[in-house]
């Protein structure tokens, strides 16, 4: 729209910017104001099945390996235990945790067989709970260079309720 | 005296620029801005993991439990001393949840528990749900930066 002046010629009307600018310096205040960097989280899934079936009644190989965490000073990991067999102490546990269960997944890769790699996680109370985070992640999979992660085990349980073991 | 018309008028300021690259950043923001911190507490110092990855989509019904180390429990910026008294959130949501025509196991419970937790507590909130017929469980960590302890 054009206005006409006094003296008769077309002048470009004037926007007034003054409130838009002040509005939009507002609404970068406030977001730069409420922005907050924070670090990726992720998850982990585990399953608490309501029902559980005996452990009897499975076969060998559907059967859970079953991952034992010890409690020790400062409520720290004092050893891991892999189906009552294996147990791993020092400062190493973790990787000699996740080449235990590798082992495991490697010798369950029959395509022939259907059946799944589970791990059941069984848990002193008091534990840390950064140290059972440690431990399922070691048992999860690892990192490959890609960056890509490879999946070792296709489910993780926690064996009902966390009891104070000796 | 003879004035130059030129001299007197008020100079004008090119704002083009200035306007485009304040929309770019408010538009930047926007963007970021994560409403979802909401469900999350300060109070909770989550534990590291490598593996940990952000879930590809968001589930329909989820409840986000944050979980401090003597047992209290945050839900929805509710403070609780105890699991047990989640019930009545547990009852709603899963109601909700019902109305859509959904089964209280495709009710995700996010746990995000802080790192000193002892994991008989974590296992003692994970039971609470299971009471309520509540099993679908994603325990919550953040991202470790390879290099850092």
């Amino acid at each position: 729209m054009f206005t006409k002046s006094l003296k008769g010629t077309t002048q470009a009307p004037e926007l007034e910017m003054t409130p838009m600018i002040d509005i939009v310096f507002q609404l970068l205040a406030f977001f730069v104001m409420t922005f907050r960097i924070t670090a990726l989280e992720g998850d982990f899934n585990i399953q608490m099945p309501i029902q559980t079936q005996a452990q009897s009644e499975l076969e060998d190989l559907d059967r859970p390996v079953v991952v034992t965490l010890r409690s020790g000073a400062n409520r720290r990991l004092a050893g891991i235990k892999v189906d009552d067999q294996a147990e791993f102490v020092g400062p190493d546990m973790f990787q000699r945790l996740a080449g235990e269960i590798q082992q495991r997944a490697e010798r369950q890769r029959d395509p022939a067989s259907d059946s799944k790699l589970i791990v059941e996680f069984v848990i002193d109370y008091d534990l840390r709970y950064s140290e059972t985070i440690s431990a399922v992640t070691a048992v999860t999979g690892r990192k490959l260079p890609s960056g890509e992660t490879q999946q070792l085990v296709d489910s993780i349980k926690f064996r009902d309720q966390g009891a104070r073991l000796d | 005296m003879k004035m130059n018309r030129r001299q007197t008028e008020p100079e004008k300021v090119d704002l083009t620029a200035m306007i485009d690259m304040t929309f770019q950043l408010i538009a930047f923001f926007m963007i970021l801005i994560n409403f979802s911190e909401v469900e999350r507490s300060e109070d909770i110092e989550l534990p590291l993991s490598e593996l940990a990855k952000p879930p590809r989509e968001a589930a329909e019904h989820e409840m986000v439990l944050n979980l401090l180390p003597d047992g209290g429990v945050i839900y929805s910026s509710n403070q609780l001393a105890r699991g047990d008294l989640l019930k009545p959130y547990f009852e709603r949501k899963i109601r909700d949840a019902k109305r859509e025509g959904k089964e209280p196991a495709d009710i995700r419970i996010v746990i995000r528990a802080h790192e000193d937790t002892p994991t008989g507590k974590v296992q003692e909130l994970m039971a609470e749900c299971e009471k309520a017929s509540l099993s679908n469980f994603a325990l919550r960590v953040k991202e470790r930066v390879l290099g850092t302890q």
